[in-house]
């Protein structure tokens, strides 16, 4: 970038080497060529020198890059939109997140693709890169400033039913979420399992407000992505009902989950969807049906840890001791039978994973 | 099983996790669980008439291993019940160790409980039997059921740290596990004792500890890092402080037992510790095993078999001793509460 934008007359770098437009963007070129053959060297020297160097430059690249021509600039973005992939790709968290950021800066400056250029999808990459930076929040439970990179997103595209789940998602975490960070007796994810959310939320009328309009706001985002994209609608109805759940809607949140599974649910989302029932169930002290649900929850997802223990639990209620040891038994099995599966439990807190990685091949795509 | 594409990259939270494979590699070393010795089968299936119940009597600090049937007064749901000592110290453990192994624990933290540990492991008798779970957000049978010490030991080594943490299924399950049959059932917990992705809520795992046949004890492992620079960092992150929530009574300051930790030993009759640092680990589990060994388990045919909740009262007549037991024990038939 440095170079693109000394050959632009932009910046010279002291002891640089004096370089034409065409040196900088040979030197690009080669470097992804290099990168696209799988050289792992050019990836870890582009994430160090990026981290160590370019990073720190990022206010100087943002001030320079003011009037840069869109070439560049276009230029520019595609090396960090790639050289943000190929970090993901190699577990670097810090570096493609540099990248984005630049990235994200850049394409705030620039505009539609000149003539003759080949065609930059700005608003696709705003709202992918803003997407993946959400994402890369959300993982880090810093739904606050993820949903800030979402609504970037839905700047961008306002009927983007990813954009509009994963909003969702951020106001969801932002009320379950706090728990996780204090010494406190029992888990968020506990917490509202149990329906016992005035645990967690404050006193101070103020921060009641706040939490109360997140359940709101999040119970809006996933009416809409359920209607803007059938793909997202299970999902999106499988943590509405959460979020009524959470708000004490329970009736409600029995029927989308109920209909979560009349539709074509299946696998991971119809496993929680069972779950959720049968914790339902459970409150209610039926724990027949709550075993049943749980058994079903086997069903759709046989390796499911969460499902088993919830399964022995309720058989252990029952009496079934022979039962529920099994399943307990069976429980520490899961990892071994199934190394590297993901429990549908934790799928659903760490599902931004997902979303992140379709949103870096996204980006990958777009910017050849 | 292939991981899916958007949890391969490492350095995510989970996608680490993913190539988790120290369990397996220690399973294969437990080896088959060994033929549990003829021990009685009790207690508290509601198809067992008589009860068990393990009693550690001290005084001044030191075990007291000499007393007779009589000078137990033994009562349920309030009615003494004759008593008779089926053992008084000595008997065979069954130790099920349940080890955090999450990403908080990694680093020194490991290092040491995996020593710990093996101190620990190393102190059992030919005739004792041991189970090790570790857990991050899976839960793993790292040896057992009722491994031998040897085996144990040799599958100790393939611990290793990740991912988040799913502590009351894991303590559920070492409960559900806790078979009496080839010894005495004591679950070690080792945790910093805060559950972050459990599906069970900490009072099913209390009922299943009330019906349960093991002593739990727990040794919290102490963070480093004061709790007020903790919340500060917490709110940082979060960005806003809002979210923090009200403080709880006592949270800033030193850092207490974790509450769960607190009821699983007083409904179990067993201890909690903490530590910090090495030294302090390894006394802690071997000061375990001792209070596993120097107890009494006595046996009484109960007069009222009603499902559900026994509260269990022990008392030894013999002057200037402390008793700890369980408080009590649920006979199966009935369903706790959960909220």
């Amino acid at each position: 970038v440095i170079l693109a934008l000394a050959a632009a007359g932009h910046a010279a770098p002291s002891g640089a080497p004096a370089a034409s437009d065409d040196d900088a963007r040979a030197a690009y070129l080669a470097a992804v060529e290099r990168w696209s053959a799988g050289d792992d060297a050019v990836v870890d020297a582009w994430a160090d020198w990026i981290v160590d160097e370019l990073a720190r430059l990022h206010d100087r690249v943002s001030t320079l890059s003011a009037g840069a021509p869109p070439a560049v600039l276009h230029d520019a973005v595609r090396l960090h939109v790639l050289a943000a992939h190929a970090a993901s790709q190699r577990g670097r968290l810090g570096p493609w997140r540099s990248h984005l950021d630049l990235a994200q800066a850049l394409l705030e400056r620039t505009g539609a693709s000149p003539a003759g250029e080949q065609s930059l999808d700005v608003v696709g990459l705003r709202r992918d890169v803003a997407l993946a930076e959400g994402y890369a929040l959300l993982m880090r439970w810093q739904p606050s400033f993820a949903l800030a990179a979402f609504k970037r997103a839905l700047a961008a595209r306002p009927d983007d039913g990813d954009a509009l789940l994963a909003a969702g998602m951020a106001e969801e975490l932002r009320v379950t979420v706090p728990a996780l960070a204090l010494d406190r007796y029992v888990s968020a994810p506990e917490l509202i399992n149990r329906g016992a959310v005035d645990d967690l939320i404050p006193t101070c009328n103020v921060q009641r407000m706040d939490y109360e309009n997140s359940l709101r706001a999040a119970e809006s985002f996933f009416k809409h992505a359920a209607a803007a994209d059938p793909a997202l609608a299970a999902e999106a109805r499988l943590r509405l009902g959460r979020v009524l759940d959470v708000a004490g809607r329970r009736e409600r949140a029995e029927r989308e989950w109920s209909q979560t599974l009349e539709g074509s649910a299946r696998g991971d989302v119809a496993c929680l969807a069972r779950l959720f029932l049968g914790r339902a169930a459970e409150r209610r002290r039926d724990w027949r049906q709550a075993a049943e649900h749980y058994r079903a929850a086997l069903l759709e997802a046989p390796g499911a840890q969460s499902a088993h223990v919830a399964l022995a639990a309720a058989l252990d209620q029952l009496g079934d001791r022979a039962g529920a040891r099994e399943h307990a038994g069976a429980a520490l099995e899961t990892s071994h039978a199934a190394a590297g599966a993901v429990d549908p439990w934790l799928r659903y807190h760490y599902e931004p994973q997902r979303g992140l990685s379709a949103a870096l091949a996204r980006l990958a795509r777009s910017a050849p | 099983v292939t991981p899916p594409a958007g949890l391969r990259w490492a350095g995510a939270l989970v996608a680490a996790a993913l190539t988790f494979a120290a369990p397996r590699a220690g399973r294969a070393q437990a080896g088959a669980p060994t033929p549990a010795p003829s021990v009685p089968v009790p207690v508290f299936a509601a198809q067992a008439e008589s009860v068990e119940v393990d009693v550690r009597v001290t005084r001044d600090g030191q075990p007291v291993l000499d007393l007779s049937a009589a000078e137990f007064d033994v009562r349920d749901n309030g009615r003494r019940q004759p008593v008779e000592i089926v053992r008084a110290g000595g008997s065979p453990v069954h130790a099920l160790l349940v080890l955090d192994r999450s990403e908080s624990m990694a680093g020194d933290k490991l290092v040491q409980i995996k020593a710990a540990a093996r101190a620990f492991l190393t102190r059992l008798g030919d005739g004792d039997r041991a189970t090790l779970i570790a857990f991050d957000y899976r839960l793993g049978l790292v040896a057992g059921p009722a491994a031998t010490r040897e085996a144990a030991l040799a599958a100790r080594d393939s611990l290793r740290a990740e991912g988040g943490t799913a502590l009351h299924d894991a303590v559920y399950a070492a409960l559900t596990l806790a078979d009496p049959r080839p010894g005495r059932p004591i679950v070690l917990v080792f945790s910093d004792g805060f559950d972050r992705l459990s599906w069970l809520p900490a009072e099913q795992v209390l009922a299943a500890a009330r019906a349960a046949h093991a002593a739990v004890y727990a040794v919290q492992a102490l963070d480093p890092l004061p709790l007020h620079l903790k919340l500060r960092e917490a709110s940082t992150r979060f960005g806003t402080s809002g979210m923090l929530g009200r403080p709880t009574r006592g949270r800033l300051g030193s850092q207490r037992v974790a509450p769960l930790f607190e009821d699983l030993a007083r409904e179990t009759g067993g201890r909690v510790w903490q530590a910090t640092v090495d030294p302090d680990l390894e006394r802690a589990f071997l000061e375990v095993l001792a209070d596993a060994r120097s107890r009494y388990v006595l046996r009484y045919e109960p007069d009222d078999t009603t499902p559900g909740w026994h509260k269990l009262e022990v008392r030894v007549t013999r002057g200037r001793t402390s008793v700890r037991t369980r408080r009590g024990y649920t006979r199966a038939g009935t369903a706790p509460s959960v909220k």
